[in-house]
């Protein structure tokens, strides 16, 4: 099994495209970087759209509570609004918080710490090239036709198919580490730390929260959708043989995915889909995380099952 | 004969209510280059990807050094060597990458024994290139190459001297030639180049519309031998020497022994008849495949 991973880990390296691949991933984090530093440098005090001034840093430290205290006040009236607006409670629980307890929240401008939280959205960049990988690791055996050589070998199809999707979810892994590395560097070289602290409600009491476990935390579920577009674009690519379909279907599908659901939201087969629960925190239905986590598990084991049943059971004739 | 290696049982494999290989029994033998004879679409290759587990047969067996290959996959399969049509191999990667990943498929196979193999190719020059940068010919020598890496005792080729030179053909048919004389090897080689086969193979099977029509040995020269005498007016000289002789045009055709040519030679010589050539001529393979076919499309 070991000698099958290196074989596929060894041909994905082999090929260009994956080395373009993580280079594009690297530069976009540096361009993202270096483009909202340059917007950090830009000489602020133009309010923004929220009418709140934006400030430079040093301006910023001394009417910090003025302004949470104006925010105060305001959030207080949209609950009367809406009493039972959770959002809300917790907010306006952050800011007075940060009144009684004297802790200044972060600046507005990009920190170091806020840089970290980039990364989750960095794994839109990595599902797509984890797709690209995923739709043609099968598919281009048989295109080159190696799949004869490959299969008339002292190795059961099962073994070499489960080779190829560990490699393409290794793969994955890499970009992250990639990513979340590269998003470190640059956090720190392009930005200053603030002094301000992140505040978050958790079990209706208001914590620190650490910006490296929220960036990591975000990441985690962000990668949800890149397992399952991966196991999508792997089912496609094995079952059609056809790299281009398998990733052109598993990209639209993954943008559009959204979309669709909201359009078959009012139907109650729509909380059977997996695509209303890619963001678990926040189901595009109304149901409870257990069920979401549940329709994931079961789209995802299906997914692999037709992948396997159909590379093992199919006659090779390419 | 020696126990066969490779045994073919009432092999059959309908595709869409469509019979495409009808009740196949072959055996292969140890050491014996056995022919793969048909026209296109009698089903050779179907056959072929039945053997090598590439397609599932719908009936019938397949034994492979005695193990099932439906049921023991991997041990059936561990001595077989395959190229299956064209030897496709990764293009991206070099000729030594390619052999290096087909032989971690396989249990033991040294480093050496990949060198070794590359030299019997005489892949040396060029083995760390890409293989894309190379000839039809060499992708041959490589694909012969893989299928070798594990010292197999059955090999499978299809269409194997396609793209060879001359010399290469020579080449590649004396060392088939070695491997089955001298490490035991069963061998089974398609091709339509019918010249080919016979100078290659000890037997040959025909298929035809999914049926093996015919499987014979091939005997070197010995029988269905004749030689063709060119000379002018040997008749009453034929005669007195008794032997027998049907006259086309200028040519004698005679059915002697190839001991009897010198003294006949003498003879007519003696008799003062001028030859200008004798020449030992056999029915061809390409003859008796034309006539058991019925002439259909061979390409």
């Amino acid at each position: 099994m070991f000698n099958l991973m290196r074989n596929e880990w060894m041909k994905i390296w082999r090929k260009k495209s994956t080395w373009i691949m993580t280079c594009i991933l690297i530069l976009s984090i540096v361009a993202v970087a270096a483009l909202s530093r340059g917007l950090n440098n830009m000489p602020a005090s133009q309010p923004d759209a929220n009418g709140v001034t934006v400030t430079t840093t040093e301006k910023d430290t001394g009417d910090w509570r003025e302004r949470v205290q104006e925010d105060l006040v305001a959030l207080k009236a949209n609950l009367n609004e809406e009493p039972h607006n959770k959002e809300i409670q917790d907010s306006i629980m952050v800011a007075q918080y940060r009144l009684d307890h004297d802790v200044a929240p972060p600046t507005t401008t990009m920190t170091t710490e806020s840089f970290l939280d980039t990364n989750a959205s960095m794994t839109m960049m990595i599902l797509l090239f984890t797709a690209i990988v995923a739709g043609g690791i099968v598919s281009s055996e048989f295109t080159q036709g190696t799949i004869k050589m490959l299969l008339t070998r002292p190795v059961s199809r099962a073994k070499i198919l489960l080779a190829k999707l560990s490699i393409t979810f290794l793969y994955s892994i890499f970009l992250s580490v990639i990513s979340f590395v590269t998003v470190v560097i640059c956090a720190y070289a392009f930005f200053s730390s603030s002094d301000g602290a992140m505040l978050a409600v958790v079990d209706d009491e208001v914590v620190k929260t650490n910006p490296w476990t929220t960036a990591l935390l975000n990441t985690a579920y962000a990668y949800i959708s890149v397992i399952m577009s991966t196991l999508l674009a792997f089912l496609l690519g094995s079952v059609f043989r056809s790299s281009a379909l398998a990733i052109g279907i598993t990209m639209f599908i993954t943008f559009i995915g959204t979309t669709i659901m909201l359009f078959i939201s009012k139907y109650s087969f729509a909380k059977f889909i997996w695509l209303a629960h890619l963001d678990v925190r926040n189901p595009l239905v109304d149901t409870s995380t257990t069920f979401s986590v549940m329709i994931l598990l079961i789209t995802g084991a299906i997914f692999i099952a037709i992948s396997f049943f159909d590379f093992i059971k199919r006659d090779v004739t390419a | 004969m020696t126990e066969p290696i490779v045994q073919l049982k009432n092999l059959s494999k309908t595709i869409k209510n469509k019979k495409i290989i009808d009740n196949v029994n072959l055996d292969l033998y140890p050491g014996t280059i056995t022919g793969f004879l048909g026209p296109n679409g009698a089903g050779k290759t179907t056959t072929i990807r039945m053997i090598v587990g590439l397609m599932k047969p719908t009936s019938g067996d397949i034994i492979i050094n005695g193990h099932d290959l439906n049921r023991q996959y991997e041990e059936a399969i561990s001595q077989v060597g395959v190229i299956v049509e064209n030897p496709e191999m990764y293009k991206f990667l070099s000729g030594y990458k390619n052999l290096e990943h087909f032989a971690r498929m396989h249990k033991n196979i040294t480093k050496e024994r990949i060198d070794e193999v590359i030299q019997q190719m005489g892949l040396e020059n060029r083995i760390h290139e890409k293989v894309s940068t190379y000839s039809l010919g060499m992708r041959q020598r490589l694909g012969l190459a893989q299928a070798l890496l594990h010292r197999p005792n059955f090999l499978i080729l299809d269409e194997p001297t396609n793209g060879l030179d001359p010399a290469g053909i020579h080449e590649f048919r004396n060392y088939l030639r070695f491997i089955a004389e001298q490490e035991g090897v069963a061998i089974l080689v398609s091709s339509h180049l019918l010249a080919e086969m016979e100078l290659m193979c000890d037997r040959i099977a025909v298929i035809q519309a999914g049926k093996i029509i015919d499987i014979r040995e091939l005997q070197q020269q010995e029988t269905a031998t004749h030689y063709v005498l060119e000379a002018v007016d040997a008749d009453t000289a034929l005669h007195d020497l008794q032997i027998e002789f049907t006259k086309v045009n200028d040519q004698y055709i005679l059915a002697i022994t190839k001991q009897e040519v010198p003294t006949l030679i003498a003879n007519l010589v003696a008799k003062g008849i001028a030859i200008y050539s004798i020449s030992m001529q056999h029915t061809t393979l390409e003859d008796e495949f034309l006539a058991l076919t019925g002439g259909g499309a061979i390409v």
